[in-house]
C-alpha cells in the first residue's frame, strides 16, 4: 500500500489468522465432498447388504434403508446352498467354483505371460519389437462382440466350447495385451544396467526377470492381478457365450437367479447372492488395494 | 602375454557409425584407460569388449580365445557401473553372492569368499544392508565387491567414480590403484577425467568420435602427444598453441612466432622438417616457468597481463608477440600483473603439429 504507513506488526498476525480459517474451510469442503461421494457409491453396498438380512415381508414394508427389525441368515444360507438356478436347486456354491476354476488360472497365466512379455519388449530389444508392441497395444482396442463368432468356432474346434478350460484359455489370452502393456511400462523405468550387470554375473533371461526385475515390480504385479481378477470374475459375455450350464460361473448364475421367472421374487435371496458374487473382487481390493494405488501412482509418474 | 586382443572393431547404430577400425592389445596385469570427452564411444567399447553389445565388425580375444560370439557370463570379466547397478531388492550379500550362484559354485565357498573380500574392500559391517541404505562410497565399493568375489580375468570399469564427490573420488581412484597392484589382473577402465586416466593407467588409449587417438603410457601422451586434439584434452591449464613457421637457417631449425625465433635443436622431428612450412607450437605450461639464472634455458623477456591463484601455484599468462602463453609459477615467486620478467621455455618438451592433419610432425 503506497503512501499509508501501517505498523508492521499486526498485518502478517491477521493474515496468517485469515490463511487459518480459508484453509480449514477449504478442507472441510474437501471433506464433505468425499463424505457426500463415498455415501453415493456405498448407498447401494448397503441396501444390498441389509435387506440381504431381512426376511421377505419387512421388505414389502418398505424401509429401504433401514437396519433389519428381524435379523435372519435364512437369505445367506439359500442364495449359497439352496437357490434354484435353472433346473437345480443347489444354490451359487458349484458356480463360485466354477468363477474360481475360471478366473484364478487365467490371471496367473495372463499376469505371468504379461510379464514375460513387457519384460522381452522392454528389455531385450529385437527387431520389429516396435511393431509387436503396436500390436499388442492395438488388441487392447478389440470390440469382444467382434470376435465372439470365431472365438466360438474355435472352441468347438478344439473341443473346449462349453469347458472351464474353453473360459480359461480366452481370458487368459485376451488379458494378455493389457498385462503386456502395463509391464512393459513399468520396466522401462528399471534400468539397462541392472540387466547387463546380471547378465555378465551369469543369469539368463529367467532368471533376471524373476530374480531381478520381478521383485523390484511388486506394486505393478498387483496392479495387473487386480484388473485382471475383477475383469475375468466379473465377465458375463464370455462366460454367457461360451459355458455350458454346468460350467458357468457366477455371472451367469447370478442372473438366471434373479431373472428366474417362477414363484415369488426373493429380493433377499438376490441381494445376498450379489453380495457373494462380490466378495472375492472386494476382499482383493481391501487386501491389495494399497499396492494397488500405488502401482496406479507409479504408473502416472513415469508415463 | 597378451589378455586382450581387439582386432579391426567397428560398431554402429544403423547408419551411425560409432566406433571405427579400433584395434588394441593388452597386456597381462595392464591398467588401461579408456580416455576421451563424452559421447566418443569409451562405453560402446567396453560394452563389445563385455560382450553386452555385439559388433558390426571385427573379433575380440581374452586370454587367448576368440570370444566375440560369446555371452558376457563366458568371457571371464566383471564390470563396474557408474550407476552401480546394484541389485536394489538384495542385501549386500546376496549382491556379492549373485555371480557365484549363477556358477553354482558350492554355498560355503561362496560364503566364505563373499566374507573376505569384503573384509578386504572394508564393507563387511555392511554386509546385511541393502544398496538403498549406503552412501555412495560404500555402493560404489559394494559394486567393486560384487566384481571381486568372481576373481575375473578381466575387470572392465565404466566411469566408476563420476557420481562421487571430488575429495572420495580421490580416496577411491588411491584405493582402485591400490587394489590393482594388489591383484594384478588386467583392468580396462572408462573416464573422461584426464586426472584419473593420468594416476590410474599403466597404458592410456585417447579416443575421439570413435577413433583412437593415441595409445600410450601417461607419460608419452602427455609429453608427446601424436595429435593437437590429444595435447589438448590432456594438462590443465591447457597446452599453449602459438602459430609459428619453420625455419632452416645456419644449419638449424627454427621456429618463428611472431618476431620471435625459437630454436629447434631439441625436438626430435617425425617429418623432415621444410623451410617455411606454417605448424603449430604446442608447449605445455609446465615447461614455462620463472628462469633462474643459472640454467642454460631458452628465455624471454614477457609481461605478466593476468595471475590465477590455485593456492599450490600460479597460473600466470604473458603475452608473447599479442599472443597468450600460460606458464605454471610456484605460488611463493612474487609477481604481480604488469611486471615484465625472464621466463625460462623447456624446449625439450615442445610439440609441433601440421597446421592442415593437426598431427604430430
Ligand atoms: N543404443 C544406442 N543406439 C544409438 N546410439 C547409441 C546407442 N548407445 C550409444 N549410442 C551413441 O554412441 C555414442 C557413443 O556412446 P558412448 O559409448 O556411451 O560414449 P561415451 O561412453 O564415450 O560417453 C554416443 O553418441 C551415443 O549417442
Ligand atoms: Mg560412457
Amino acid at each position: 500500500m503506497p503512501g499509508t504507513f501501517e505498523p508492521l506488526i499486526p498485518r502478517p498476525r491477521r493474515r496468517i489468522f485469515l490463511r487459518r480459517t480459508e484453509r480449514f474451510a477449504a478442507r472441510f469442503a474437501v471433506y464433505l465432498c468425499l463424505v457426500i461421494v463415498t455415501g453415493f457409491f456405498l448407498a447401494p453396498l448397503w441396501v444390498l447388504l441389509v435387506t440381504s438380512f431381512k426376511p421377505l415381508d419387512e421388505i414389502r414394508a418398505g424401509g429401504l434403508l433401514d437396519l433389519p427389525i428381524a435379523f435372519t441368515l435364512d437369505p445367506w444360507i439359500k442364495a449359497w446352498g439352496e437357490a434354484c438356478i435353472g433346473i437345480t436347486c443347489g444354490g451359487l456354491k458349484g458356480y463360485f467354483g466354477n468363477s474360481l476354476m475360471v478366473t484364478v488360472p487365467a490371471v496367473l497365466a495372463s499376469v505371468t505371460i504379461g510379464a514375460i512379455n513387457g519384460y522381452a519388449l522392454s528389455k531385450w530389444p529385437f527387431p520389429g519389437a516396435r511393431f509387436v508392441f503396436a500390436a499388442v497395444v492395438a488388441g487392447n482396442f478389440i470390440p469382444y462382440q467382434v470376435i465372439l463368432a470365431p472365438l466360438a468356432q474355435t472352441l468347438r474346434i478344439t473341443g473346449l466350447f462349453g469347458s472351464i478350460e474353453g473360459l480359461v484359455l480366452i481370458h487368459a489370452i485376451y488379458g494378455i495385451p493389457i498385462t503386456t502393456m502395463l509391464f512393459r511400462n513399468f520396466f522401462l523405468s528399471v534400468p539397462d544396467d541392472l540387466i547387463k550387470a546380471a547378465r555378465i554375473d551369469g543369469a539368463g533371461f529367467f532368471w533376471i526377470l524373476f530374480r531381478v526385475v520381478l521383485p523390484m515390480s511388486p506394486s505393478v504385479i498387483v496392479v495387473a492381478a487386480i484388473i485382471q481378477f475383477t475383469g475375468i470374475w466379473n465377465d458375463y459375455l464370455f462366460a454367457v457365450s461360451f459355458a455350458n450350464s454346468q460350467n458357468a460361473p457366477m455371472t451367469v448364475a447370478l442372473n438366471n437367479l434373479v431373472n428366474s421367472n417362477f414363484g415369488v421374487r426373493e429380493y433377499n435371496v438376490h441381494m445376498a447372492a450379489t453380495f457373494i458374487a462380490a466378495i472375492p473382487t472386494l476382499v482383493i481390493y481391501v487386501f491389495l488395494g494399497r499396492f494397488f494405488l500405488r502401482g496406479m501412482a507409479a504408473g502416472a509418474v513415469k508415463g | 602375454m597378451i589378455d586382450i586382443r581387439v582386432v579391426d572393431c567397428h560398431k554402429s547404430y544403423g547408419q551411425v557409425r560409432i566406433l571405427r577400425d579400433i584395434s588394441l592389445d593388452i597386456e597381462r596385469g595392464e591398467f588401461i584407460v579408456l580416455l576421451g570427452p563424452s559421447g566418443c564411444g569409451k562405453s560402446t567399447l567396453l560394452h563389445i569388449i563385455a560382450g553386452l553389445e555385439p559388433l558390426t565388425s571385427g573379433s575380440i580375444e581374452i586370454g587367448g580365445r576368440d570370444v566375440t560370439d560369446l555371452e558376457p557370463k563366458d568371457r571371464d570379466i566383471a564390470m563396474v557401473f557408474q550407476s552401480y547397478a546394484l541389485y536394489p531388492t538384495m542385501s549386500v550379500r546376496a549382491n556379492m553372492e549373485f555371480g557365484l550362484r549363477m556358477r553354482g559354485r558350492p554355498l560355503a565357498e561362496i560364503r566364505a569368499v563373499v566374507e573376505e573380500k569384503a573384509k578386504m574392500l572394508g564393507i563387511d559391517h555392511l554386509l546385511d544392508r541393502r544398496p538403498s541404505q549406503l552412501s555412495g562410497g560404500q555402493r560404489q565399493r559394494v559394486a567393486i565387491g560384487r566384481a571381486v568375489v568372481r576373481e575375473p580375468r578381466v575387470f572392465l570399469f565404466d566411469e566408476p567414480l563420476s557420481n562421487l564427490d571430488a575429495k572420495l573420488r580421490g580416496s577411491m581412484r588411491t584405493e582402485i590403484k591400490k587394489l590393482h597392484r594388489r591383484l594384478g589382473t588386467t583392468v580396462i577402465y572408462v573416464t573422461h577425467d584426464q586426472l584419473e586416466a593420468m594416476t590410474l593407467a599403466t597404458r592410456l588409449v585417447v579416443m575421439k568420435a570413435g577413433v583412437m587417438q593415441q595409445v600410450g603410457t601417461p607419460d608419452e601422451v602427455y609429453h608427446r602427444p601424436l595429435n593437437r586434439f590429444t595435447a589438448d584434452f590432456l594438462g590443465s591449464p591447457g597446452m599453449n598453441f602459438l602459430d609459428a613457421v619453420l625455419r632452416l637457417a645456419e644449419g638449424r631449425v627454427w621456429a618463428e612466432v611472431g618476431r620471435t625465433v625459437i630454436p629447434l635443436d631439441r625436438y626430435a622431428f617425425i617429418e623432415r622438417p621444410v623451410d617455411g612450412r606454417p605448424v603449430v607450437l604446442g608447449l605445455r605450461p609446465d615447461s614455462i616457468r620463472p628462469a633462474d639464472g643459472a640454467e642454460a634455458a631458452f628465455t624471454l623477456d614477457l609481461k605478466a597481463t593476468l595471475i590465477e591463484h590455485t593456492g599450490s601455484e600460479n597460473h600466470v599468462v604473458f603475452d608473447l608477440d599479442g599472443r597468450e602463453v600460460t606458464g605454471k609459477f610456484p605460488a611463493e615467486f612474487g609477481l604481480e600483473v604488469g611486471r615484465t620478467l625472464p621466463v625460462a621455455f623447456d624446449l625439450a618438451r615442445l610439440s609441433l603439429f601440421d597446421t592442415e592433419t593437426e598431427l604430430r610432425i
